[in-house]
């Protein structure tokens, strides 16, 4: 709606191909749509024709969904750790490559690491900070998390065979 | 000579104006035209042949009918809409700097009189 200046102006101001351009979105905006009512059309004519089996589709839907997000919601608390401990441990190695959504999240930059930390903790209330230093106990990390979330190094201790005469 | 090229530039910029103007009233009837034609073609030919037996399929299929006319009229509603907001803010932009200039031509004639007056 506005141009360059902080103007008003119409799509065709700055030109046919540019308005042809918005156009193009606004009419792709359309057909979407109407491609997603007929699909629920579809959905809706199978179910007065075969209200079972659309029954059995829907549910099958629906759980493929949840099983994606429940995926999700793990991949992003386990790396969420993982990240926690490899900055407490001064590694600034980033994430490895091909979660790109997630590196966009786990960015390098502090800000950004640190807004991604306080969405994902949003996201995952029901991860509480007593089981993520025990994941972290059990996988042998030499560090905890304090009250706040921050990671703080663990003394390491010798144990037996360590070395200790 | 001069007159003449600013006339000409004035006729050129505002012939880019109404011709934009026009282009985006087509391109909108022609999105609104979209619209009316699913539409026509949906009440025409899908719903004759919905299979509405029972009372609540009835009832789903009405409220459906309803959203789709709905829901895809609101894309060219609001792209319209904006349009033709847009212009009225432009037509008011230029109506308010016309007045401006007017006001500030004004505004310097009474000084140079002034100023002429004073030298005589």
């Amino acid at each position: 709606m506005s141009d360059g200046d902080g103007q008003f102006g119409l799509p065709f101001d700055d030109g046919v191909l540019a308005g042809l351009k918005a156009y193009a979105g606004r009419f792709g905006m359309l057909f979407l749509l109407l491609a997603f009512n007929a699909m629920v059309l579809c959905l809706l004519w199978s179910a007065v024709l075969f209200p079972l089996q659309t029954a059995f589709f829907g549910v099958g839907i629906i759980v493929c969904v949840l099983a994606y997000l429940l995926y999700q919601t793990n991949l992003r608390q386990r790396l969420w750790v993982r990240e926690r401990v490899r900055s407490a441990m001064g590694n600034q190695e980033s994430l490895p490559r091909g979660i790109s959504l997630l590196s966009i999240l786990f960015a390098r930059h502090t800000d950004a690491k640190d807004k991604a930390y306080r969405d994902i903790s949003s996201q995952i209330k029901r991860i509480t900070i007593e089981e993520i230093n025990q994941n972290l106990e059990r996988r042998g990390a030499q560090v905890k998390l304090d009250s706040d979330g921050n990671p703080i190094m663990t003394p390491k201790v010798k144990g037996v065979g360590q070395g200790s005469i | 000579m001069p007159e003449k090229d600013d006339m000409k530039a004035r006729l050129a910029r505002k012939s880019e104006e109404v011709s934009s103007a026009i282009l985006t009233i087509v391109a909108d009837v022609i999105m609104l035209v979209v619209w009316l034609a699913v539409e026509s073609g949906f009440e025409h030919y899908v719903t004759p042949r919905f299979p509405v037996e029972t009372y609540i399929s009835r009832a789903v299929f009405l409220v459906f009918r309803v959203l789709v006319a709905l829901s895809t009229l609101a894309i060219p509603g609001i792209y319209t809409y904006e349009d033709i907001r847009t212009m009225l803010l432009k037509s008011r932009a230029r109506i308010r700097m016309v007045a401006k200039m007017e006001a500030a031509a004004a505004q310097e004639i009474p000084e140079k009189t002034g100023q002429e007056g004073a030298i005589q």
